[in-house]
């Protein structure tokens, strides 16, 4: 009796931690989606204030045209950082998986980057695109791709160019990272093997290198469109999800809803549809993933 | 594999390459927290300051004392190493019991929980903090520290269950077998088996906790208004609030932030590099 209750006393704290602050919000939260909860959150402390509303705030967040625009503004900023950084990153963990002088160090910087807080990221390059003292700003003007200095973060497209490379910046590090450390831990006998048969080294990238990596792009690549289709920080640090909503993604429209106009149920809405995505997501990459293993 | 003089020089090419674009934002950021507001402020491109200074950083423990609008940095600070160091050790225990039932007892519903501590990693933080700010604010539970511990330790528990049990589970079984015939408890076992073997996965976990918690700036900012409780992202960010962007103080405080991660980052590289492969080799 107490062996097949041991393994439940183990589980006790992680399971009261998650139920209280995971999963019980997550359903209350599909609660205040179905009631029309807005500014005063005392109101749920009445049950007779609660109305019911049946889907008309997910109908409300679907006829929202700022919602549509964040929507495909969302994917297009994640399928574009996510690009990059994979390329980029491959790209990086393959040269310095090569021999070189000072090895380690250059790998130790690489890791520079990805613990650099976002909040600080996102500073970081606001101050670059400083309308009139940042470097970048000054750069472009003196290349001559602007006439004089420009305001890049005040233009809906420059602006969210300028945010995409400062998250591909950011996040190209741990993409490098984790397909470094998948790289060093592949057999070095079918390398040989492939030269002994005069395998070009162009060919022995995508007939050898990649396929063997792909357990680990797939992990970078699940953890980075998670990460980008909720990227939030770097939107309110640098334009606020300006100008005139030019930078608005998902993740910034609910919290704008919900934090900054106190439309909670509208917000909670949202919230349940992004999770909807995510979830989707998260069954492609799975069924890719034990596809290919087998 | 040996290289041609030819492919030695394309390799070092790419190395350097690689290096300006990984160093050449930090290496900015640097000078920039050395140079003076008035370098700051020119309109003129330039790479280094006229002349060095460190006024940036005495300014940034002193400003709030001129004015009260700058949230105090040395205050958000300590509440950032307190909120960040508590929810890694709170996270840490809680995981660690949990993973050792997981990878070491069969019980019902084993690869259901599994799964829904990977699902869980997957909700995105907005649809949990519109709840938990109705909650805590009712509760009358915000600008506490308190309040701000547990939220992450929940948001870190999927992640550090999910690898923590991935290194119980790579330790051979054979030594605590010889325990239990001793009459050793499973508690002795995990305490002087368990642990001391996987302390390197232990540590990977506890540093991508603490370096999740040291980050986190949505909840941080909902969570606290008072000075007492911001932490260290949401003082950096008001630096920024205020009509005039400060950028001297915003990115020297940048700065002293980072310091914390990178430091523990490059003492604890190998932990890390390694923590990556088994994420990525377990999913």
């Amino acid at each position: 009796m107490i062996k097949k209750i041991r393994p439940y006393v183990y589980l006790v704290p992680a399971f009261l931690v998650i139920l209280c602050v995971t999963l019980a919000p997550i359903l209350y939260s599909i609660f205040i989606s179905f009631i029309d909860l807005t500014k005063n959150v005392h109101k749920l402390d009445n049950p007779n204030l609660w109305s019911f509303i049946g889907f008309t705030n997910y109908i409300n967040v679907l006829k929202d045209s700022v919602f549509w625009s964040s929507l495909v503004r969302t994917i297009i900023f994640t399928v574009v950082t996510v690009g990059f950084e994979f390329i980029l990153g491959l790209a990086i963990a393959l040269i310095l998986n090569e021999k070189f002088r000072a090895r380690g160090l250059v790998r130790g910087l690489m890791l520079i980057p990805w613990a650099l807080p976002t909040i600080v990221n996102a500073v970081l390059w606001k101050w670059f695109y400083d309308a009139d003292h940042g470097t970048i700003t000054g750069l472009l003007a003196r290349l001559g791709f602007t006439d004089g200095y420009s305001n890049i973060l005040s233009h809906t497209t420059s602006a969210l160019i300028a945010i995409m490379t400062a998250d591909i910046w950011k996040n190209t590090a741990f993409v490098a990272l984790i397909l470094l450390a998948a790289l060093q831990s592949l057999p070095k006998d079918i390398y040989e093997a492939a030269k002994v048969d005069g395998v070009k080294p162009f060919q022995r990238l995508f007939s050898i290198t990649i396929p063997l990596l792909a357990p680990a792009i797939l992990v970078a690549l699940i953890i980075r469109t998670m990460e980008a289709f909720k990227a939030f920080d770097i939107i309110y640090i640098m334009t606020g999800g300006g100008p005139g909503g030019g930078t608005q993604l998902l993740s910034f429209l609910a919290y704008q809803q919900s934090m900054v106009f106190g439309n909670f149920s509208y917000g909670a809405a949202l919230a349940q549809i992004m999770s909807i995505f995510t979830m989707i997501f998260a069954v492609i990459y799975i069924r890719i993933f034990y596809k290919d293993r087998g | 594999m040996e290289r041609t003089k030819n492919q030695q020089f394309f390799i070092y090419l790419g190395v350097i390459a690689v290096m300006i674009f990984t160093l050449a934002p930090i290496i900015l950021l640097i000078i920039a927290t050395l140079s003076s507001g008035q370098d700051l402020n020119s309109k003129t491109l330039h790479f280094l300051p006229s002349h060095w200074t460190l006024k940036n950083f005495t300014d940034i423990f002193t400003a709030e004392s001129n004015d009260a609008s700058v949230p105090p940095f040395m205050q958000a600070l300590k509440n950032s190493i307190i909120v960040s160091l508590s929810t890694t050790f709170l996270t840490l225990i809680i995981a660690i019991l949990a993973s050792y039932a997981i990878s070491r007892f069969r019980f019902k519903g084993q690869n259901g929980l599994l799964m829904s501590t990977l699902g869980f990693r997957m909700v995105p933080e907005i649809a949990l903090l519109i709840p938990l700010f109705v909650i805590f604010a009712r509760f009358g539970a915000i600008n506490n520290l308190s309040s701000l511990i547990l939220i992450y330790t929940a948001f870190n528990l999927p992640f550090a269950i999910w690898m923590l049990q991935g290194f119980f589970r790579s330790i051979p079984k054979s030594m605590e077998e010889s325990a239990y015939l001793d009459g050793v408890s499973s508690f002795g076992v995990l305490i002087r088996f368990i642990l001391p073997i996987s302390l390197s996965g232990i540590i990977a976990t506890g540093i991508f906790v603490l370096l999740a918690s040291w980050d986190e700036f949505m909840f941080a900012s909902i969570f606290t208004s008072t000075y007492d409780s911001k932490t260290i992202t949401v003082a950096i960010s008001e630096f920024s609030k205020r009509g005039m962007v400060n950028f001297g103080m915003q990115i020297t405080g940048g700065l002293i932030a980072s310091l914390p991660p990178i430091i523990l980052a490059l003492i604890f590289q190998k932990f890390i590099v390694s923590g990556l492969s088994e994420g990525s080799e377990k999913g």
